[in-house]
């Protein structure tokens, strides 16, 4: 009886038995720390060596030491035409991301007032684009927003317009596509989100006097603060570093940062400007993805009152 | 109910509004359905002010139903909701002036404890001075002062539940609406919660509709408790009455614990009534003429009424031979289970210091008074509810 003891408590708990050893709890972390290393963290490190060697080792490997330069910033901050391009990719990133939260936030809202049939026709409509590969839905927006295409005809046909219709070189048809891109992931970001406050504190906004509108700005939208940040991250993240889309839309007319960064690698072949220019991408995406999370916790004063 | 339905026109609508001033609340020949399915049939409350009524009821009796229509969050089918003297039919909760505490409290849980009182009073014109002393005060009443400054999830339970009533009570609401305020809590804290709330309301006065279906929250609570059944009530009355004077069968078992006798009656004699069972017969006290001979009976008789004894030396209306199969030990009292034939009987004694209690399978003899036994309706019976 004495021997067996100890042992049932040990078996009881297995979590708390991997708690008690982080030796072996981190083990089951390994392998996949492994592979981030391998396959993201030296990535990274040989992009930031790149970013800061000098021109002259362009075309080159760049040798270890003693030729790093601030030569490919200087060069892309002197340039009107680069921080033009670095404009126009936050521009398409800000515009994607306010377009697609305007349209998922009421879906995802509806989504969660809604039961049966309807609610699995909506998700079924959110879902079945991410079906189709990516270049086949561009394909199909090509030919709307083509000059002489769907849209323009249609245009025309009603009145609307005369003569042809810029649409398809200009911003307005890449927020458009990166947003009819990013609308399921929103949507099913939102919706969770919504889904976890209960219709209690909604009820109890309203028995306490709030209408529509404040119920929405005071209860809703703060607790729903965190699926809008989640979706702001990723949605931004995602369209300011798309390169399909810009390639196949707008091409060389609206210069993001992606398609220079192709440019400079495959025919201009200045890899490390292109470095720096992919440097720059990753510091805003990272900076913003920062600076979001900390304004939208300080806003909502998240981390004093939720519970971890 | 006839009279009612037969009311229900102009006429019924002036009685009804002109009573209403002086209640807080007047439900009229409410009805709901979900899906073709009636939840709530007829149902008629009126309650004073300053009264606090309890719907009692298992879960599915419509209780809940009751309160959302009440609040507004949904609409009925039938009849009308008048509040503070108005009908109230086609307000919508935010204009129904009303405090609430809902059974999960549905505290803003990015509020601070000072955010989630303050918020009712948005419209209410007051300086922030004047919210602040509010609140001050509203931090005194449920005894949590100087939390004001926490976010709900630094609080307990019981602190929760307590702000959630500040909540509900400092917009000086003339009807406070509790959807089980106290079945998050455990038993110890709900206890005292019990007695709280039941201090708030002594002192506030507030007209109070709670819901629950805990018997022993209801009869601990209320002025008035109505036990509710399939969407209907079955029968209103104050707490000791309800206990005491049960209507049905069903009002009998679900407050208190019963022993149900079913039987014929026998003979009728000059205010005794001989019930006869299965398995004994039982003398009743019929005072009100309610049995009629050959007719069918159902008899409640609670635990705590009936006597044993071991002697054969007393006497008593009626005496039933019995055998105790089991004896269970509270502390405070000892429930004895016995069997006269086939009918299982629940007795409930004080233990003394100086007798040991009875043993299992023991012969004794049942004792009590034909004033004892409660005269019962059948459920399907009472098929027409009561007016509150």
């Amino acid at each position: 009886m004495s021997d067996l003891s100890p042992a049932i408590d040990q078996a009881a708990t297995p979590i708390q038995e991997l708690r008690a050893r982080p030796t072996q709890w981190g083990a089951l972390v390994a392998p996949m720390l492994v592979l981030v290393f391998i396959f993201f963290v030296i990535p990274i490190l040989y992009l930031l060596r790149m970013s800061f060697a000098e021109q002259a080792f362009a075309k080159s490997v760049v040798p270890i030491f003693g030729v790093y330069s601030l030569e490919n910033f200087a060069e892309i901050f002197g340039d009107i035409f680069f921080l033009d391009m670095i404009v126009n990719s936050l521009i398409v990133g800000t515009g994607t991301v306010v377009a697609t939260l305007l349209i998922s936030y009421p879906i995802a809202y509806y989504l969660t007032l809604t039961r049966g049939w309807e609610r699995t026709l909506i998700l079924v409509a959110c879902l079945l684009p991410l079906f189709v590969n990516i270049i086949v839905a561009v394909l199909g927006w090509y030919i709307l927003l083509l000059p002489f295409g769907v849209i323009q005809n249609m245009l025309s046909a009603l009145g609307l317009i005369d003569g042809p219709l810029g649409a398809l070189k200009s911003f307005w048809a890449l927020i458009t596509v990166l947003t009819y891109e990013h609308i399921p992931f929103a949507v099913l970001i939102l919706a969770a989100s919504l889904q976890n406050i209960s219709p209690d504190k909604i009820n109890m906004a309203r028995v306490l006097g709030s209408g529509v509108y404040r119920t929405f700005l005071t209860i809703v939208l703060p607790l729903t603060m965190p699926g809008v940040v989640a979706t702001v991250i990723l949605v931004f993240a995602l369209s300011i570093s798309s390169y399909l889309v810009p390639a196949l839309i707008t091409g060389q007319q609206v210069m993001v940062l992606p398609i220079a960064i192709f440019s400079y690698t495959s025919y201009l072949l200045n890899w490390t400007l292109a470095a720096a220019i992919s440097l720059i991408l990753l510091v805003i995406v990272a900076g913003i993805t920062f600076g979001l999370t900390i304004l939208a916790n300080r806003l909502t004063r998240r981390g004093e009152w939720e519970i971890v | 109910m006839l009279a009612h339905e037969a009311l229900d026109s102009q006429a019924g609508l002036e009685t009804a509004e002109t009573t209403s001033r002086r209640s807080g609340l007047h439900l009229h020949g409410l009805k709901k359905l979900f899906k073709e399915q009636v939840v709530l049939d007829n149902l008629n409350i009126e309650m004073a002010r300053g009264e606090l009524l309890t719907l009692l009821g298992p879960s599915g009796c419509g209780k809940s139903t009751t309160l959302n229509l009440i609040a507004g969050f949904i609409q009925p089918d039938a009849g009308r909701i008048i509040l503070h003297g108005k009908l109230a039919n086609q307000l919508p909760p935010q204009k129904r002036r009303l405090g609430m505490v809902f059974q999960s409290w549905a505290l803003f849980p990015h509020m601070t404890v000072f955010e989630n009182i303050a918020y009712g009073l948005h419209n209410r014109k007051l300086s922030n001075y004047e919210i602040a002393g509010r609140i001050e005060e509203m931090l005194r009443l449920v005894r949590l002062p100087g939390t004001g400054e926490k976010f709900p999830s630094q609080l307990s339970g019981g602190m929760q539940q307590r702000v959630a009533l500040a909540r509900a009570l400092v917009t000086e609401p003339e009807l406070l609406l509790l959807d089980e305020p106290l079945s998050n809590l455990d038993a110890a804290l709900r206890k005292e919660m019990e007695v709280e709330l039941k201090r708030i309301h002594n002192q506030l006065k507030i007209t109070t509709l709670l819901v629950t279906h805990s018997q022993e929250e209801a009869l601990v609570m209320s002025n008035r408790v109505a036990v509710m059944q399939n969407g209907r009530i079955t029968q209103v009355a104050t707490p000791l009455e309800i206990y005491n004077q049960p209507k049905t069968r069903f009002v009998c078992t679900f407050l208190g614990d019963a022993n149900i006798f079913e039987g014929v009656v026998e003979s009728k004699d000059k205010g005794v009534t001989v019930v006869r069972t299965n398995n004994f017969s039982v003398m009743v006290a019929d005072d009100n003429d309610r049995l009629q001979t050959g007719g069918r009976a159902i008899l409640g008789l609670r635990p705590e009424n009936i006597e044993i004894d071991t002697t054969d030396a007393r006497t008593a209306d009626n005496a039933i031979p019995a055998v105790i199969t089991d004896v269970i030990f509270k502390g405070s009292n000892i429930t004895y289970y016995l069997r006269a034939g086939e009918q299982v009987i629940l007795v409930l004694t004080l233990p003394s210091m100086s007798e040991s209690p009875h043993s299992e399978g023991q012969q004794v003899r049942l004792l009590f008074p034909k004033s004892s036994p409660l005269i019962l309706e059948d459920d399907e019976e009472s098929d027409e509810g009561e007016d509150v």
